[in-house]
């Protein structure tokens, strides 16, 4: 009965869906096949690829020029697992990016993974020789718990979905908060609690719980129940969707902010009420991503989402040239014109996922203002990927790749949204 | 910062010792006792055993000064309630085998009287010798407390028919009410389960849409269900349900629940939909972390949301002089509906002390506190029996004491729960 409900489901959304001619589809498909295989996927592959020490080299100025060793940085490292295994899963890369994928899996499974305690750690030396930065985030855990999954949903590899399972169980038993919901952030090598005064990778105390964070564990959840099915998983997962449509959304503004005490009491103050309408907007796709894993309607929450749009659109939304800007106050307007470029990749694909929910063309709208602006002005078309930051005076900022920036968020975007695109012009025929 | 920080949890934890310490024992002795006079002298010599119909069922036709008006249609969602209210009270150790045997005599006419043998699902009400059904068509709010007085049934006596029925019944509503596309429950049937006519749906239910009070009711049956069936399916729905009540009815940008909604979860926020009922949000409150509980979740994640629903209604819709809540109003303004309605007093009283053991906040002690000093001084009805139904702002009374809507129920089990409520507390805190 419920297989029979959903492919109803399905069906009625895709009629929506293909409301879009198309020629329109397929300009939208060809602008981002364009930018995959010209502007993002040539920059990281094979480049990136680390031979001599294993890994991923990260650390690539402006211009894209590598700048020499650095530390390689559990986030980024695992991003670059994670999306070369999506390439290939998705049918979009070919059996070179698994290698890459396997690549950087080993370099996980050997050099980052603490062998005593378990877990990864958050930094490694270039050699993979030994820890920088050992420290527990979850931050950091969840892209490589994200990261192990989508490897081993790609490759079959067995002993990668071991590792999944270990990593997960170990979070399970040394992070997760049972009374209160949600997870301890910010633990000591041998996962016992770090001493209250010390500050975390995130400058916050270990006791405060992000938003962010467990956005991404959310996320890196939904990636291992669809590799494990397990219930415990889902049961986790569950929690997390409850978290990131409740907890973290400041009830009479109905918008998010990061910052929380262990028993989710919103922490107030300068640094804690600002809305970063990158996180609220990801937030959107990703609950309606973590709903469909978990096998829950999203019905209940379409009005969480409009919200989450409208007050973006409303506050942080550059109505002339497309594209998100990076934070303001509860209840305000911007503070400063810079775009960033996860966000811009975030919110094209959340774009397309409430107009896939909704069938509301002003969706489509938005996803195309964005993809405009990206290819515009985000994408770098002479020296390769994408400008971190384009700053109000159309300035391009940052760096091509480090400890945080890798092939991941616009990556993503760019692959997932093609492969929506697709479905609904196969669905048109 | 930090440094900030750590002031800020210190002031916490002594706010939340602070808190744990005041209720003195004595302050526990009186509400105890008073709880107890309020169910043992007030409410149930009411019920009990005026109510029982020899044929059968509940006869519940009674005015303000309890007398019985004589011979009415039985309303299914009161005649259910009832039922569920004899289980409780037996199951809760305050009622014995002859409450038992009230709720069996219940149960009967429910099933032999109520129950569509022909459709399935319960009528929405029948004539009073349980002959003909006089509104026969089904709403989902009246089937919600159908399988909530068959859970309790069901608790208090494992009587097969009655498990087998429940069975029965669920399934049915998955088959012919769930809203797989949207999430929820389709709420208005004819008799058939065919799409019921666009007009004159006994509750108000917009055509082809949702209330947040039919889903509330759902939840609550759903929450008992699943306890006592231990059914993993149960388990799912009730999760939706939590989702639909913490989520789909709130205003995000208010902090406040709304009644109204198109099948796909939109609000209806026109006039005069752009009221709040307190009574409402606040029993949403203590539903939902009763729900959490049973389908074992945390309520970590909900505070926020709890306490803003409970400080919306305390901000706006309480009366901080004499206590209790006050009915409606509308959004960001003072109640405008200042009558005291006997349910909306008897649900507050449970969210409070629920809130105060959840947070350890002496504010929603005092609640408590005031709201019952409200309820044992003006709700009840110390010369006729149970509560008046409304107490006006003059002070005059009106409304009857039982019917089609009225019953020991919201009240009933607001003096159980808050009894349960002060046992644990008083364990927890080592008195």
């Amino acid at each position: 009965m419920r297989v029979v409900r959903w492919c109803l489901c399905c069906a009625l959304l895709a009629v929506a869906a293909i409301a879009q001619d198309r020629e329109t589809l397929e300009d939208r498909a060809q602008t981002l096949r364009n930018i995959l295989y010209e502007n993002i996927l040539p920059f990281w592959f094979p480049q990136s690829i680390d031979r001599k020490y294993g890994g991923y080299r990260l650390h690539h100025d402006l211009a894209g020029q590598y700048l020499g060793d650095a530390d390689k940085y559990l986030v980024t490292q695992a991003r670059m697992v994670w999306f070369f295994s999506r390439l290939y899963r998705l049918g979009l890369g070919d059996d070179g990016h698994l290698i890459a994928a396997r690549h950087g899996y080993e370099f996980l499974r050997d050099a980052m993974w603490d062998k005593e305690h378990g877990g990864f750690h958050w930094a490694v030396d270039h050699r993979g020789k030994k820890a920088t930065m050992a420290d527990r985030h979850l931050y950091g855990q969840a892209f490589g718990l994200y990261a192990l999954s989508e490897y081993a949903l790609a490759s079959g590899d067995a002993k990668a979905r071991q590792l999944a399972n270990a990593h997960f169980a170990l979070l399970d038993a040394r992070a997760h908060d049972g009374e209160r919901g949600g997870y301890i952030e910010y633990l000591r090598p041998d996962w016992s609690y770090a001493p209250p005064d010390s500050m975390t990778f995130f400058y916050t105390t270990p006791s405060t719980k992000l938003m962010n964070t467990h956005l991404h564990l959310m996320e890196a959840l939904t990636s291992y129940y669809r590799l494990s099915r397990d219930s415990l998983a889902r049961e986790r997962l569950i929690e997390l969707i409850q978290i990131q449509s409740n907890a973290v959304w400041r009830k009479r503004y109905g918008a998010c902010t990061d910052g929380y005490q262990l028993d989710w009491t919103p922490l107030t103050g300068r640094w804690y009420e600002l809305v970063y309408y990158g996180h609220d907007i990801e937030n959107v796709w990703m609950l309606i991503e973590a709903l469909d894993a978990a096998g829950l309607s999203s019905g209940p929450f379409r009005d969480f989402f409009r919200q989450i749009w409208d007050y973006g659109l409303d506050y942080g939304y550059d109505h002339e040239q497309g594209g998100f800007f990076n934070t303001g106050r509860l209840g305000q307007v911007a503070e400063g014109q810079t775009k960033i470029f996860w966000v811009q990749g975030e919110a094209m694909l959340s774009a397309l996922y409430m107009y896939r929910l909704t069938g509301e063309e002003r969706y489509f709208g938005n996803f195309s203002d964005i993809l405009r602006w990206i290819d515009q002005r985000q994408v770098d078309w002479s020296d390769g990927e994408w400008f971190e930051e384009i700053d109000a005076a159309g300035v391009p900022k940052g760096v091509k790749a480090g400890e945080w920036k890798a092939a991941y968020h616009h990556g993503r975007a760019v692959m997932e949204s093609l492969v929506m695109l697709e479905a609904m012009l196969q669905k048109a025929e | 910062m930090r440094a900030k920080l750590a002031i800020c949890t210190l002031a916490l934890s002594l706010a939340a010792n602070a808190a744990l310490a005041q209720p003195n024992a004595a302050e526990f002795a009186r509400l105890q006792v008073g709880l107890e006079r309020l169910l043992n002298e007030n409410i149930v010599p009411f019920w009990y055993a005026e109510v029982v119909d020899p044929h059968g069922g509940y006869r519940l036709n009674h005015d303000g000064s309890g007398q019985w008006q004589g011979p009415a249609d039985k309303a299914l969602v009161t005649q259910a309630r009832t039922l569920w209210f004899f289980s409780r009270l037996y199951n809760d150790g305050y009622g014995g085998p002859a409450h038992l045997e009230v709720a069996h005599h219940g149960f009967e006419f429910l099933r032999e009287r109520m129950w569509d043998k022909v459709f399935g699902g319960f009528f929405w009400s029948v004539d009073d010798a349980g002959e003909i059904a006089t509104r026969p068509h089904k709403h989902l709010y009246a089937q919600g407390f159908a399988l909530y007085a068959l859970a309790e049934y069901i608790e208090a006596t494992a009587d097969s028919s009655a498990i087998a029925l429940a069975n029965e019944f669920f399934e049915l509503l998955e088959a012919r009410a769930h809203d797989g596309k949207y999430g929820g429950y389709l709420e208005w049937f004819l008799r058939d389960w065919q799409t019921g006519p666009q007009t004159g749906t006994y509750m108000g239910t917009p055509h082809g849409g949702k209330l947040m009070n039919t889903h509330l009711h759902l939840m609550e049956p759903l929450t008992t269900y699943y306890q006592v069936s231990g059914d993993e399916r149960v388990r799912e729905r009730l999760l939706e349900l939590i989702f639909v009540q913490s989520n789909a009815v709130v205003r995000k940008d208010l902090g406040v629940c709304t009644d109204k909604y198109l099948r796909d979860w939109t609000p209806i926020l026109e006039p005069p939909h752009n009221r709040v009922s307190y009574g409402h949000d606040i029993e949403n409150v203590w539903l939902l972390i009763e729900a959490h509980q049973a389908a074992g979740l945390s309520n970590g994640p909900m505070r926020d949301l709890y306490r803003q629903l409970m400080d919306y209604s305390l901000e706006y819709g309480f009366d901080h002089e004499a206590g209790g809540f006050y009915n409606e109003g509308e959004f960001d303004a003072p109640a405008d509906a200042r009558q005291k309605v006997w349910w909306v007093q008897a649900e507050g009283l449970v969210a409070a002390l629920v809130m105060y053991r959840l947070t350890g906040e002496l504010k929603y002690w005092q609640v408590f506190v005031k709201t019952y000093d409200w309820i044992a001084g003006h709700q009840a009805d110390w010369e006729h029996g149970d509560w008046h139904a409304v107490v006006n702002e003059d002070g005059t009374v009106g409304g009857g004491k039982a019917g089609a809507w009225k019953s020991p129920y919201h009240n009933g089990r607001a003096v159980l729960e808050c009894l349960h409520l002060l046992e644990e507390l008083r364990v927890e805190m080592g008195r």
